[in-house]
């Protein structure tokens, strides 16, 4: 090496930027089992009122399947267990690239069964799981660690699912219904939203109106914020106030928790750092 | 030769993050596009049977919510009269379903399924009619 190349130097004790993503693996994996399983059916928590035996057990009555495939019962109640192992595996770091996007096709899979029944939570919970497996999360704090040759790729990726889902999320907002606040009149009037903060709020329809537009901003503001490395760790913050207030006043399934998991792929420092040779002898 | 890591996650972080998101807008359903609480609306739905002689007879849905699956049920129940609800997307692409339901539980000749629904925008309708097997 001659002077003025520069080396790639690891980390000592392991790439942060990695770890972080091993940490988020883990606490994913757990929310899709908490999500899927009867875990925490003990909480009497209207949304997990159907996580027993499994999520997406087949059910009695009428429901249709997406794209008209619907699958015998006994098959959907084998793929439900997959899923299971597959999502317990990830979580554990066994084969963890292969099982989280396993977990997640046996996820979508089950999930198209009972149309009706889709949910942006469960969409999410099962992207998050494969991005994070094809993201190199199974090569730190795992049984069974995977050789990570690019890192910063692999990071990316999950980044790139949390700006898209906040940009997307913006952007659905700009219409008549939301921007006048309308929708979030209706949504307050009909108990989908409520709690002290939300009652404060959206007091009037001139409050509704400002909280529309707060929250159409916020969202679009979040993703470029989070990429901007000066700005990441407020955005993070203003991100995990933003969910918690969610949290409070809509109790949105488990899509705050699971996006404050996945910003985790911002925590850490570069995957690697390019110094010069002086400096790194 | 095989595609290398980061070329993998940039086809996969592509799809994920733009062409899914994008098709659903585009299909209408935003379906995986996040549009979650993103807009106000209203849905109600409007069940005609029709007995042999072809006489019509005006009849509650909620009536469909008996022999349905949970979700499904609550979806049905109390849709004889405006109803607020961000998307019944799915109900709207799968009427042919319901209205093949709704031969089998109300013994009808013919049925006909009319999903009504009101944003801010205007109001829609989508109508199904099928005949009924013996």
């Amino acid at each position: 090496v001659t002077a003025g190349e520069t080396v790639l130097r690891e980390t000592p004790g392991g790439e942060p930027g990695l770890r972080a993503l091993g940490v988020a693996r883990i606490l994913f994996g757990a929310l899709v089992l908490c999500r899927t399983t009867p875990l925490l059916a003990g909480w009497r928590v209207p949304y997990l009122a159907s996580t027993a035996p499994l999520y997406g057990w087949p059910v009695e009555g009428w429901h249709v399947a997406a794209f008209g495939l619907a699958l015998p019962s006994s098959v959907v109640v084998v793929l439900c267990v997959a899923r299971t192992v597959a999502a317990a595996l990830f979580t554990a770091g066994v084969r963890a690239r292969e099982c989280g996007v396993a977990g997640a096709v046996l996820g979508w899979v089950v999930l198209s069964q009972d149309a009706a029944a889709y949910i942006n939570t469960l969409h999410l919970l099962y992207l998050g799981m494969a991005v994070l497996a094809l993201g190199g999360a199974g090569s730190a704090l795992a049984l069974r660690p995977e050789r990570e040759i690019d890192p910063v790729s692999g990071r990316a990726l999950v980044q790139a699912l949390v700006v898209s889902v906040y940009a997307w999320s913006g952007l659905a907002k700009l219409n008549g219904s939301w921007l006048s606040g309308a929708a979030l009149a209706q949504f307050h009037e009909g108990g989908l939203v409520g709690g002290a903060l939300a009652d404060a709020v959206l007091a009037s329809r001139a409050h509704c109106v400002a909280v529309a537009w707060v929250l159409a901003i916020t969202e679009m503001a979040i993703g470029p914020l989070l990429l901007w490395p000066r700005s990441r760790k407020a955005a993070i913050a203003a991100a995990l106030a933003f969910h918690a207030a969610l949290e409070h006043a809509v109790h949105p399934d488990f899509f705050g928790f699971a996006m404050a998991v996945l910003l985790l792929s911002f925590a850490g420092a570069p995957a690697a750092q390019r110094q010069p040779l002086t400096q790194a002898a | 030769v095989a595609p290398g890591p980061r070329s993998l996650r940039f086809v996969v972080g592509a799809l994920v993050c733009f062409v899914l998101p994008a098709g659903s807008w585009i299909d209408g359903s935003g379906a995986f596009a996040w549009t979650m609480y993103s807009r106000a609306g209203e849905f109600r739905i409007d069940l005609v049977a029709f007995d042999a002689e072809g006489r019509a007879r005006m009849r509650n849905p909620t009536l469909l919510a008996e022999h349905a699956a949970p979700i499904e049920a609550s979806l049905l129940a109390g849709s004889d009269h405006w109803r607020p609800g961000p998307s019944v997307a799915t109900f709207r692409t799968h009427l042919d379903d319901l209205a093949a339901y709704a031969c089998t539980e109300l013994g009808a000749a013919a049925v006909e399924v009319t999903l009504r629904e009101r944003v801010r925008s205007g109001e829609r309708s989508t109508t199904r009619r099928r005949v009924c097997g013996p």
